[in-house]
């Protein structure tokens, strides 16, 4: 039953080629909406704007680097010019490193800093006004998700770039959501948190039935990995304006921090 | 008030207790309550000289003589206070100049853990910032406060199992408070249990 319930609206979505962005941007795509998906790779953009076209949804690629501010201004003086609005920002694009401290360089830190937190945080700087200027085309609050992680939450050996990030990704809904309170009719500023996800990239690199897939899961609640898909649901859930969330941080871990 | 101190003065006399930071009141009043608790303080302040510059801690080929220099150099310390950069208005370089220089004193702390326990505490403050900057001095101070307590967890669940084992913590600081009694706890003698975590105090 496919409800229509963001008719007109205008979604940007980050790292909207594979995994979790990709099923963001199919779920907000069946949801009614105009999806932008941008992504670092044409090839890789290109797939994915024709399977979401080929399931009667709207949705056009654009590229871009999301560390790059230059993009960011220019992927949403695009937006502006093609559609007048925007509506939601789904701060998605993110990369990982797994290496110790003492062989994790600076560089490649704040490689994964750029894109993971850095990037995220031109997106909200630049998409903001955006969706506030368009508030008064919608009945209800536009809204900027920002996908993060269990990893804001809890140490993890190994990604000591990637923590930063999403820790920094948490400090970051803190101050905007400060910044933003006075404006909670027109805009809200979120993050959704996943656990351990399958996304085609996990499955490649490491295989759903991997030892070490099949330990981590012991340690979920439901002990199994979630689907992009069930992400995605959890996002539609976020965005849905029947549900006037007061959190500012959701969940989506099968039980794993609960565990 | 001398009288209530929580730990025994002896705990810290003839420790030697490195603080990694920009010149700021923040680090001048640590240095003064590390002293007056009586362990020896080692300032390092990135200016290129005695410590590395922002510019150093990003290069590789230049992170590792300075590793080997300090290294030597600050053999027998025992514990790292890292306060970091200075707010000069842009919210990203501030927060890269802090992850990068953080994560450079966390491999220094890793080299100087072999002999003893260590501790690594990295103490994030207000930012500061005039009427026309405060919006982003905000967000910096934020950002920078979640990432640092992310690295911390993260040093914490690296550096906990090894056989000399190195606790790594944050403290936030509001204000001006008076920090004595909170840095004799956590740095104290022998080495605590508490490592991974976060402790907000205010003046």
């Amino acid at each position: 039953m496919a409800n229509k319930f963001l008719n007109e609206c205008v979604a940007l979505v980050t790292g909207g080629s594979t995994g979790i962005g990709f099923s963001c941007a199919e779920a907000i795509g069946h949801a009614g909406a105009q999806v932008v998906l941008t992504a670092r790779t044409e090839a890789d953009g290109r797939k994915a704007e024709d399977a979401l076209n080929a399931q009667g949804l709207d949705v056009i690629f654009l590229p871009q680097d999301v560390a790059v501010e230059g993009d960011w201004a220019r992927i949403c003086r695009e937006i502006d010019a093609r559609f007048g609005r925007l509506d939601f920002l789904i701060n998605n694009a993110g990369i990982a490193h797994l290496s110790p401290i003492e062989e994790t360089s600076a560089e490649t830190a704040l490689g994964v800093v750029g894109v993971n937190l850095i990037g995220a945080y031109y997106g909200l700087v630049h998409a903001v006004p955006a969706i506030l200027d368009a508030a008064d085309k919608r009945a209800f609050p536009g809204m900027v998700v920002n996908i993060s992680s269990v990893l804001s939450r809890i140490g993890q050996e190994g990604i000591i770039g990637y923590g930063a990030a999403k820790g920094g990704m948490a400090g970051m809904n803190v101050a905007f959501d400060r910044e933003l309170r006075d404006q909670r009719d027109a805009i809200r500023v979120m993050s959704l948190l996943p656990g351990y996800t399958m996304t085609p990239q996990v499955d490649k690199a490491m295989g759903r039935d991997a030892p070490l897939v099949v330990e981590l899961a012991q340690k979920i609640a439901l002990r199994r990995w979630a689907e992009p898909e069930e992400v995605a649901a959890t996002l539609m859930m976020m965005l849905d304006p029947d549900i006037d969330m007061m959190d500012t941080e959701v969940l989506v871990d099968g039980g794993f921090l609960a565990s | 008030m001398e009288g209530s101190l929580p730990v025994d003065p002896q705990s810290f006399a003839g420790r030697k207790i490195i603080i990694a930071a920009a010149p700021t009141v923040l680090a001048d009043q640590c240095r003064q309550n590390i002293e007056t608790l009586g362990a020896e303080t080692v300032v390092l302040v990135p200016d290129g000289e005695t410590s590395p510059g922002e510019a150093d801690v990003r290069a590789e080929e230049r992170v590792t003589p300075w590793l080997d220099r300090l290294g030597a150099e600050l053999k027998g310390a025992d514990s790292l206070i890292f306060i970091g950069a200075a707010w000069r208005g842009d919210v990203v370089s501030f927060l890269e100049n802090n992850i990068a220089g953080c994560l450079f004193y966390l491999k220094l702390a890793k080299r100087l853990q072999q002999a003893a326990p260590f501790d690594f505490l990295c103490i994030t403050g207000d930012v500061g910032g005039n009427d026309t900057k405060r919006v982003l001095a905000a967000r910096a101070a934020d950002m920078w406060q979640g990432a640092s307590r992310q690295m911390m967890k993260i040093a914490a669940t690296e550096c906990g199992p090894l056989a000399s084992p190195m606790v790594a913590n944050q403290l936030v600081v509001s204000g001006s408070p008076d920090l004595k009694a909170v840095l004799a706890r956590l740095l104290s003698r022998p080495q605590g249990y508490v490592t991974g975590t976060s402790i907000a105090v205010s003046s």
